[in-house]
């Protein structure tokens, strides 16, 4: 994720609105994606976004650059996310139905497509603490140091976490396969 | 070794970019299952970082909405603590949109209170932006008397004293009255620290600079030994550029009245008043702070810095400017060098706020000056005004002088007396009204090789109304926008705070002819070689860039053929003010070779296939393409947008 223009933080901090819509809609992509991982519910991510934002904005005055600003913000969203879904625990969570399959994976093979599918339905099983990192890590393309930010977790966490969320994923991959195998 | 461990480090490896430690590597290679992790670990990356994305519903809308609802809730008061007022308040909030909606006016007040910049958003900013410029002028113009008083804050001036504080009071009377007093109330940790207390009075005519001498940071609290120095100039003549009223703080005329447009970042209220934000960098800012310094010492600041200028909506004087340091790698090693601490870009590191301002005539002993022990006569004798137009301009009879000044009044007249250092007469008529201001020195009998009162590389323009041509300079941080012209009837320099096309419209009114410096005070020989002014000629292929900063064109060139070296000059530069003095200046020469590195600080950078050097100090970027020696200067330019002038040079330049 690109960082913004340090001007666009000073102004947006110091109340310029303008330059505050600038941020939302630079950013708005990648938090909503973001909230979407965390949630798997378009509708919450939705929500989760809207409040990030929000709470972004109030809590602008009290960022200093001390971490990068998409570190603040992812981090913002995943407090957001997490309250979100102990409000959503007491009122029945309802995850989304897997997102089809976009048209461009039409042309790929059936067999790709299946393990692609795989794949995605593994990252969604994952739980909490170790989906977080692989996220943000191998979706969002952030650093260990930048996920620990993120995360409220130290790099080592991060690091062990990632390594486990790669072997549960494995070890789930090759579950389904030798199930999809019986089958046959 | 074991699996885990092998995986683990193949996992940190994927995730920092890194290359597998050579016994992990020869793990993988043997280990059917580490293998297997790596290859299956790599496709869970290429499917979940490239998989499609899915659509994103826009929701800038509904945010902003949320935002501005809480943005209004804050201003209205509204807040869980039991108040009497919180019933109606309660009803107000409720109808927020429809209160927002009917009574723009009313609550564009209560924001512009609230402490916070405020979007410009139900004022047009382009306009806004380009009209700035005008208003400042016309403000100037109508400026009679001017008294204010400043509250300053530096940051980081020395490790010992990271934060200073200062009072500046100031006091003009039109044309050329001017006093500044700097009281520092900073609390230095012993006694034996300086005070940087300032003084800058001028009544036109003599003027007057005490303070501490500028000693650098680290030798401090050792260095000012003799304490304050005086610096006393008599017979000064009008809008002397070495004894400058530095009236910018007043009226930002340097830079900002002669802008095209300025950026307008927002609104907002500083001391009670409506103001416009506006915004530049430090090195088109630099006239807002010689006002301070003149005299003492004073924190650095990177030319890239920001600053960030509050103009009263009313009278368009400065109502506060804060300095923001610039962000990025290099303006941290210059701060590294400098010797200051990391700076956040979202931390101011200088203030300064009015305190009071008011536009009541000061009284005339404010500016009595009485000159210290060192004193410079610069010679200047003031004669009678001339009655009446000049000769040439309707009905008149007088000595030459423009026949239209745009509303300013002659206000002095005057001459240096000939010497044998000064073989030549000069006479100087000066105009002036509020804080605007206009010089025409005539030379006669000058015998010189080379234009009066113009440096190098002016720009040749055409004069309005077919008068010839003239030789354009813009401001720069020591001397004001001016233009010579050479005429069958002498030399003439004609100089201003005004904008450039009041400049060229003003000297255009001079009846004289602009003429083509001679031929020989373009071309210059000497036993080495040859330089000539204004042309491109070259051998090899000339490049031009096709990126320049906003602003920047070309604006004069010169060939220099020595020996087996020819090199061409091109020089750019913004037309208002280029407060360096240079610009940006690409030299191009064949016979030429990349001389030594003779600095730690010089980085090596790459350009497209060739290597180039660029050196800090300097803020010069040379390499060797080929066998054509290429150098970019601008003294005001970070190493990135030097860079990008370089990347872009194509083709061939006449």
């Amino acid at each position: 994720m690109r960082e913004p223009e340090p001007e666009t933080i000073r102004r947006a901090r110091a109340g310029d609105l303008r330059a505050f819509e600038s941020l939302v809609r630079d950013y708005q992509a990648d938090v909503w994606r973001f909230a979407y991982h965390l949630t798997h519910n378009r509708a919450l991510a939705e929500d989760v976004t809207q409040d990030a934002f929000l709470r972004a904005y109030r809590g602008l005055q009290s960022y200093r650059g001390q971490a990068k600003f998409t570190s603040w913000l992812l981090r913002i969203v995943r407090n957001c996310a997490i309250d979100a879904y102990r409000k959503t625990r007491r009122e029945t969570p309802v995850a989304d139905q897997p997102e089809p399959a976009p048209r461009g994976e039409h042309s790929s093979t059936a067999s790709g497509a299946e393990e692609r599918a795989r794949i995605h339905d593994a990252i969604r099983r994952l739980p909490d603490s170790l989906r977080e990192p692989f996220v943000v890590i191998e979706v969002l393309g952030f650093t260990y140091q930048e996920t620990s930010v993120i995360l409220g977790v130290r790099v080592g966490t991060v690091k062990s976490r990632m390594h486990r969320a790669r072997a549960a994923l494995m070890l789930a991959l090759s579950d389904k396969q030798e199930e999809s195998a019986g089958e046959m | 070794m074991r699996c885990d461990a092998a995986q683990q480090a193949i996992s940190t490896a994927m995730d920092e970019q890194a290359t597998l430690p050579s016994d992990v590597d020869e793990h993988r290679r043997t280990c059917p299952i580490c293998a297997q992790f790596d290859a299956g670990a790599w496709r869970i990356r290429e499917v979940a970082r490239f998989e499609v994305a899915p659509p994103v519903p826009d929701m800038v809308p509904a945010i902003m909405a949320k935002v501005r609802d809480e943005e209004a809730d804050r201003l209205l008061g509204w807040g869980p603590a039991a108040s009497p007022l919180r019933g109606w308040l309660g009803w107000l909030v409720d109808r927020r949109a429809a209160v927002l909606g009917a009574a723009t006016g009313v609550l564009l007040g209560l924001l512009l209170t609230s402490g916070g910049l405020v979007p410009i958003g139900m004022v047009n900013t382009t306009a806004l932006a380009s009209e700035i410029p005008h208003e400042l002028v016309r403000a100037a113009s109508g400026l009679d008397a001017y008294q204010a008083t400043f509250d300053i804050t530096e940051s980081n001036w020395t490790k010992a004293v990271p934060h200073r504080t200062f009072v500046a009071s100031l006091a003009f009377l039109a044309p050329e009255s001017f006093r500044v007093r700097v009281k520092d109330s900073t609390h230095y940790p012993s006694g034996s620290w300086p005070h940087n207390d300032l003084s800058l009075v001028t009544d036109g005519r003599t003027w007057e600079a005490s303070g501490p001498d500028p000693c650098p940071s680290a030798n401090l609290p050792a260095c000012p030994t003799d304490g304050p120095v005086t610096r006393s100039i008599v017979d000064r003549p009008p809008f002397d550029a070495r004894a400058a009223l530095p009236s910018d703080i007043i009226v930002p005329m340097t830079v900002l009245a002669a802008s095209n447009k300025v950026v307008v970042n927002g609104q907002d209220t500083v001391a009670g008043r409506d103001a416009i934000a506006v915004e530049l960098t430090y090195q088109d800012a630099t006239p807002l702070f010689q006002y301070l310094t003149f005299l003492g010492s004073w924190r650095p600041f990177f030319p890239q810095d920001q600053v960030v200028v509050w103009l009263d909506k009313r009278t368009w004087f400065p109502l506060q400017y804060k300095v923001f340091p610039a962000a990025g790698r290099e303006r941290s090693l210059w701060a590294t060098q400098m010797g200051l601490p990391s700076e956040s870009p979202y931390e101011p590191v200088f203030e300064a706020t009015a305190r009071s301002l008011s536009a009541t005539p000061p009284p005339a002993k404010a500016f009595v000056v009485r000159p210290g022990a060192e004193v410079v006569d610069e010679g200047f004798l003031d004669d009678p005004l001339p009655k009446g137009p000049g000769s040439g301009c309707p009905g008149g009879s007088g000595p030459i002088q423009p026949c239209a000044t745009g509303g300013l009044s002659l206000y002095r007249s005057g001459r240096f007396p000939s010497s044998p250092l000064r073989p030549y007469s000069e006479t100087v008529l000066a105009y002036a009204s509020g804080l605007a201001w206009l010089t025409v020195t005539r030379v006669e009998r000058w015998d010189q090789p080379a234009l009066f009162g113009i440096g190098p590389f002016p720009e040749t323009v055409k004069m309005p109304g077919r008068r010839g041509i003239g030789y354009y300079l813009p401001a720069t941080s020591s001397e004001p926008r001016r233009l010579a012209l050479h005429t069958a009837k002498g030399e003439f320099l004609v100089e201003t705070d005004l904008p450039r096309a009041r400049l060229l419209q003003a000297a255009a009114s001079i009846p004289v002819r602009g003429l083509a410096q001679p031929v020989e005070w373009r071309v210059r020989r000497w036993s080495g070689g040859v330089v000539e002014q204004g042309v491109a000629q070259a051998k090899f292929a000339l490049q031009r860039p096709s990126y320049l900063p906003p602003g920047y064109e070309r604006v004069a060139v010169q060939t220099a053929i020595s020996g087996k070296s020819t090199g061409v000059t091109f020089v750019y530069r913004r037309p208002a003010a280029e407060l360096d003095g240079v610009g940006i200046v690409l030299y191009q020469a064949s016979g030429q070779d990349l001389a030594p590195p003779n600095s730690p600080d010089e980085l090596t950078v790459m350009l497209g296939p060739n290597v180039g050097r660029w050196s800090p100090e300097g803020h010069l970027l040379e390499w060797m393409d080929g066998r054509v020696y290429r150098s970019i200067t601008g003294p005001s330019f970070d190493l990135a947008t030097i860079v990008r002038i370089a990347l872009s040079l194509r083709g061939d330049a006449r």
